[in-house]
């Protein structure tokens, strides 16, 4: 065995050898938002599969403009520093998919393109109101929206039905009710389970209530996270997680395994959750087909339709694009333009904020949702008719916000604390990051 | 190793003739044997079992659909479908899976193989040459073994960024040729087991320095190198984060970068975690199979310069 360091010497740098010559060949190109020969390059980042084909379309109506669509990694603390630091370096794609929550966020680090000057306004008749005001800050506006994420209640009908409910919980006081009688059920089943890391999920609830956690007063940024209409809502779960109604298991937490699989074996009876988790209930609980179905988000004051959003993005214009003016009609394009909304709400999956586009997501019945009536319900027209509530903003500083709460949430949960009590302390959290960022902040209550 | 018999039967030894006493003796001496065998063999169980069940797991879990993986057992199986997830992995988005297999290989191997060189280059200069200003490399290395890659990813993209090499196998390449941790290891192995008067001798014979590193330090030094060889190649073949932000482009990615863009993504309604997890289970089994063929020098290399000299 002497000679084998040797022979494996000899391995190995034969590998490198052939290695090399392979990705030497392999090497060479790139570069983007350049043009040639008249043409416009443009590059597109998005986290949605199906982008090429939709880009393919613009690139056959649009001889003078290349539009190159390259899908990114989705994941939280992965698109989004790898966008900001593509930004930074002056790397950036020229048009890029940003959620609604990091548009402030985007905005204060002077990323993003005010659209209005490249006729925004020509097209604001055809989107939904709501997902514009989340693109709208201080008069500029920052994307087009894509998608919207209005929040409902999925509840899997035959267990309700087995605790002895016969119809959805209409308001809030009705599901607390409910929630008792689900967990006379069994000791390990619950209406929903309550994850403290879940912020998205719970700011949506405060917008619902009323709640604006985030505003602008001039220059400055209004913190209000400890207002009447916040800690009504905190007071509301803090009842259900006292009484033990709601499964605070961590493990069981939204997107757990744990929660897959009590899903799937009906001990969480119900999900609140925005629009695109019907694909979410359909992917990990199978074995229920049939048995769900969607209600309205239970309400604050018996008779209204309101609902805030989780989730939900649009389509901006970074700064430092060589071609503004083509990355703003690309973006226009992309969202207004019949073949390609149909794309993204035939293949992509949206619920689009293209209100024309939205009528026509509207027509099919969903067999998997058969838990209130035979045949299964059009799961888009429940979330449609609810009303999207105007008035909520995001913070400039999203993933600061996102620790401070989850991280209160936890301890809270954990010392059996109430989540009311951690609400001024959220508050003073974020103004102090923000105004050590250099970013005026007062408190709002 | 050799002498603790894994069966406790046999161990029992047989001598029906001995007065009591003695045989109370030696059933003492057995019995403290026998429990200080035990709770090493216990505590060896559990940590194998404790290693291998998330392995184990991630084979399980490769062969099944979407709606076994979260409604059945983990870890047993229920429909069969291995088969399928592996045919459906290698034809997804035309078959980029397997790109991303050969992209991993290549950062891997080439990243391995080159900065374990440099590393082996470095070290064997800190250790065996006096030069000004030593005392502050070999701390300056230290250092840098220190500083976690993950904060390193974005300035090396800036850089990697100005000088127009960003989106590019370089972008990859490059920073994983260089390996503080590798000089560091380097630098003690070659301290340990390279005698200087060796060193001496071939000078002597008329050998030159180059010629002295090539053929009389690195056959001694072959155990160590591999021991860093494979810490770099599975570094490389785990870094998720700097791939993430110097390539922005697919056909660029390695497996877990790749893998990451098939993750759930909300606005859409296509899950496919059954071909993320086939996928990382295919994607672990380079790595095992390394482990399993370089162990010997691996071991050798870890005892390497443990030893007084």
């Amino acid at each position: 065995m002497q000679h084998t360091p040797r022979r494996t010497i000899a391995s190995i740098g034969s590998v490198v050898v052939v290695a090399l010559s392979l990705f030497l060949a392999a090497c060479g190109g790139g570069g983007s938002g350049s043009s040639s020969g008249g043409v416009v390059n443009l590059t597109f980042w998005s986290f949605n599969q199906q982008i090429t084909e939709q880009a393919d379309k613009f690139n056959a109506t649009h001889p003078n403009i290349h539009v190159t669509a390259i899908k990114q990694p989705s994941g939280f603390g992965q698109y989004y520093p790898k966008v900001l630091a593509a930004i930074k370096a002056g790397d950036a794609p020229d048009v890029a998919l940003i959620e609604y929550q990091y548009v402030p966020t985007f905005v204060s680090k002077g990323a993003l393109v005010d659209l209005t000057p490249y006729g925004a306004n020509d097209v604001k008749s055809q989107f939904d109101p709501g997902a514009w005001a989340l693109e709208s800050i201080n008069g500029a506006f920052y994307g087009y929206p894509q998608d919207t994420g209005p929040e409902g209640l999925f509840y899997n009908a035959a267990i309700f039905k087995k605790a002895g409910i016969t119809s959805p919980p209409k308001t809030w006081d009705e599901y607390a009710a409910d929630a008792k009688k689900i967990h006379a059920l069994g000791k390990n089943v619950y209406i929903s389970a309550f994850s403290a890391t879940n912020t998205g999920w719970y700011q949506a609830l405060n917008w619902q209530a009323g709640a604006n956690w985030f505003s602008t007063n001039g220059n400055s940024w209004v913190i209000d996270v400890n207002s009447a209409k916040s800690q009504q809502v905190a007071a509301f779960w803090d009842n259900l997680i006292s009484q033990g109604l709601v499964d605070t298991n961590s493990a069981d937490g939204d997107f757990q395994p744990g929660w897959n699989n009590a899903l799937d074996h009906g001990t969480i009876a119900s999900w609140i959750s925005a629009v695109w988790g019907q694909g979410v209930i359909k992917g990990n609980a199978a074995d229920t087909k049939g048995q769900w179905a969607v209600a309205p988000l239970p309400q604050w004051t018996a008779g209204n339709k309101d609902t805030g959003a989780w989730g939900g993005s649009g389509i901006s214009v970074i700064t430092g694009t060589k071609h503004p003016k083509e990355a703003a009609e690309f973006a226009q394009w992309y969202l207004t333009n019949p073949d390609s909304l149909k794309i993204g709400v035939n293949e992509i999956g949206w619920y689009p904020s293209n209100l024309q586009a939205r009528q026509t997501a509207l027509t099919t019945p969903d067999p998997f949702f058969a838990g209130s009536q035979s045949g299964g319900q059009i799961v888009d027209q429940v979330f449609a008719n609810e009303n999207l509530l105007s008035g909520w903003a995001f913070p400039p500083d999203l993933d600061a916000v996102t620790n401070f709460q989850g991280n209160d949430f936890n301890t809270a949960i954990t010392n059996h604390l109430s989540l009311a009590s951690q609400l001024p302390a959220i508050q003073n959290q974020i103004i102090n990051d923000l105004t050590s960022q250099g970013i005026s902040a007062t408190a709002g209550s | 190793m050799a002498t603790m018999p894994l069966d406790i039967e046999e161990a029992v030894p047989e001598q029906p003739e001995q007065s009591n006493g003695e045989r109370r003796q030696v059933l003492i001496g057995y019995k403290a044997w026998a429990a200080k065998n035990i709770i090493g063999l216990v505590f060896l169980v559990t940590t194998t079992v404790y290693l291998l069940t998330p392995l184990y797991w991630l084979f399980i879990a490769s062969t099944k659909d979407n709606t076994d993986l979260f409604a059945s057992n983990g870890l047993w199986f229920a429909h069969f479908n291995l088969f399928q997830n592996l045919s459906e992995l290698f034809t997804h988005q035309d078959g980029i899976y397997g790109r991303w297999l050969l992209n991993t290989i290549l950062y891997a191997v080439v990243g391995g193989a080159i900065g374990t060189l440099i590393s082996v280059l470095g070290g064997y200069a800190l250790a065996k040459y006096r030069f000004p200003g030593k005392g502050l490399i070999v701390g300056l290395v230290l250092g840098g073994a220190l500083v976690p890659p993950t904060t390193l990813a974005i300035p090396i993209y800036l850089l990697e960024s100005k000088y127009g090499f960003a989106n590019t196998y370089w972008a990859v390449l490059l920073p994983a040729f260089l390996s503080p941790f590798g000089v560091f290891l380097s630098r003690i192995y070659a301290t340990a087991s390279v005698p200087d008067d060796l060193i001496a001798a071939a000078r002597v014979d008329g050998a030159s320095e180059f010629r002295i590193f090539w053929s009389v330090a690195m056959p001694i030094l072959m155990p160590g190198m591999i021991t860093i060889f494979l810490f770099q190649f599975v570094a490389i073949w785990n870094n998720f984060f700097l791939p993430l932000i110097v390539l922005s482009d697919p056909t660029l990615y390695p497996v877990n970068l790749g893998l990451a863009t098939w993750n759930f993504d909300p606005a859409s309604h296509e899950l496919l975690y059954n071909l993320i997890v086939t996928g990382s289970f295919l994607a672990v089994l380079p790595v095992v199979l390394l482990f399993l063929f370089l162990q010997r020098y691996w071991r050798a290399g870890l005892t390497f310069g443990s030893v007084t000299g």
